[in-house]
């Protein structure tokens, strides 16, 4: 490979300033006695200037309206803890339900008011979980 | 291009903290972000309302995710990932199959622009079209997002050298333009 080709693959490198000190100097002095090398960093350069002020010039910035909307975004958003709460309350009320009708089926009318009772205190578990569960949140 | 300070807090630190309910967290990346999104997304599909449609849904799907996140990957690679999915799937929807070679004509005119932005608007997709997406992406995420080549390669599923290539070709393509541009200007205002 000759000095020329290898220059190339390394401008990139060279106008990002990644290159280490001796190939740096290498480069540097290569282009001083090479023209076309010379002009192929100056061209590579200014192709990038070019390219960056065209992109500038189309740049829109944000609405207040996209802003709200992604301030508010996170906000709405059930926390995994929330969420893993409201499913375990579930779970516990399916089988609730399950245990009542199996229990009215075998035991007749008597399980009805075991049934109220037992939802009444479960309703009761579940409201007061989510008020400790709130107010930890809100605790740093 | 924006240099980030050496000491501030990584993209993904902020998105571990997000997924456990830090709200701030989600806030900060945002403000990192939004901006840029917008126009990576707003270049491709010319309208910012329907630009700021799909930054919304870009974000919408991080928030989701964010319980799930893991720092395996880089953030931005994942974010942008996520925008250009979105981006693909519009022009699909948007553009019947057999037209998908029609980019400046007629659909792609942007919404609500100025004359002269108008100008500027056209001037870039007139660049766009010098570049197959692949170089365009490249040079845009090098010098406009300031990725670096490893990351550019991760994002594209390419090695560093096809990155270097593409973007060497990308520019090689850009200074044809500039040659054609800078012949039309009058023998005096040449730099040579
Ligand atoms: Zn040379």
């Amino acid at each position: 490979m000759n000095d020329c080709q290898n220059l190339q693959e390394l401008i990139d490198d060279y106008l990002s300033d990644q290159l280490p000190d001796f190939a740096k100097h290498r480069f540097e002095n290569h282009i001083r006695r090479c023209v076309n090398c010379a002009r192929l960093v100056n061209e590579y350069q200014q192709a990038a200037e070019m390219f960056c002020e065209a992109v500038a010039a189309t740049r829109v910035e944000s609405s207040l309206q996209l802003k709200y909307k992604l301030e508010t975004m996170a906000t709405k958003q059930v926390k995994p803890e929330q969420r893993r709460l409201q499913t375990t309350i579930l779970i516990i009320g399916l089988i609730a339900i399950l245990i009542s009708v199996t229990s009215i089926s075998i035991f007749g009318v008597v399980a009805i008011k075991f049934s109220i009772i037992f939802f009444a205190s479960l309703l009761l578990l579940s409201l007061s979980a989510r008020f400790v569960f709130q107010k930890a949140r809100k605790s740093p | 291009m924006l240099l980030r300070k050496e000491n501030a807090i990584s993209d993904e630190t902020l998105m571990l903290r997000f997924g456990r309910g830090d709200e701030s967290a989600f806030q900060e990346l945002v403000g990192r972000y939004r901006d840029r999104l917008l126009n990576f997304i707003y270049r491709r599909l010319s309208s910012v309302e329907l630009a700021e449609d799909l930054v919304q849904e870009t974000f919408l799907r991080v928030v989701n995710a964010a319980s799930r996140y893991q720092a395996t990957a880089k953030f931005n690679t994942w974010l942008y990932t996520i925008a250009l999915n979105l981006v693909r799937n519009e022009v699909a929807r948007r553009r019947p199959p057999s037209c998908s070679l029609e980019m400046a004509n007629g659909e792609a005119v942007p919404v609500g622009l100025s004359i002269e932005n108008l100008i500027d608007f056209h001037r870039l997709q007139s660049l766009m079209q010098e570049l197959t997406e692949d170089h365009f992406l490249v040079v845009e995420l090098s010098f406009i997002e300031g990725w670096t080549n490893q990351q550019i390669a991760d994002f594209m599923g390419c090695s560093v050298g096809t990155v270097k290539s593409r973007k060497f070709h990308a520019l090689k393509e850009l200074r044809k333009r500039m040659g054609v541009q800078s012949e039309r200007l009058p023998e005096s205002s040449r730099a040579n």
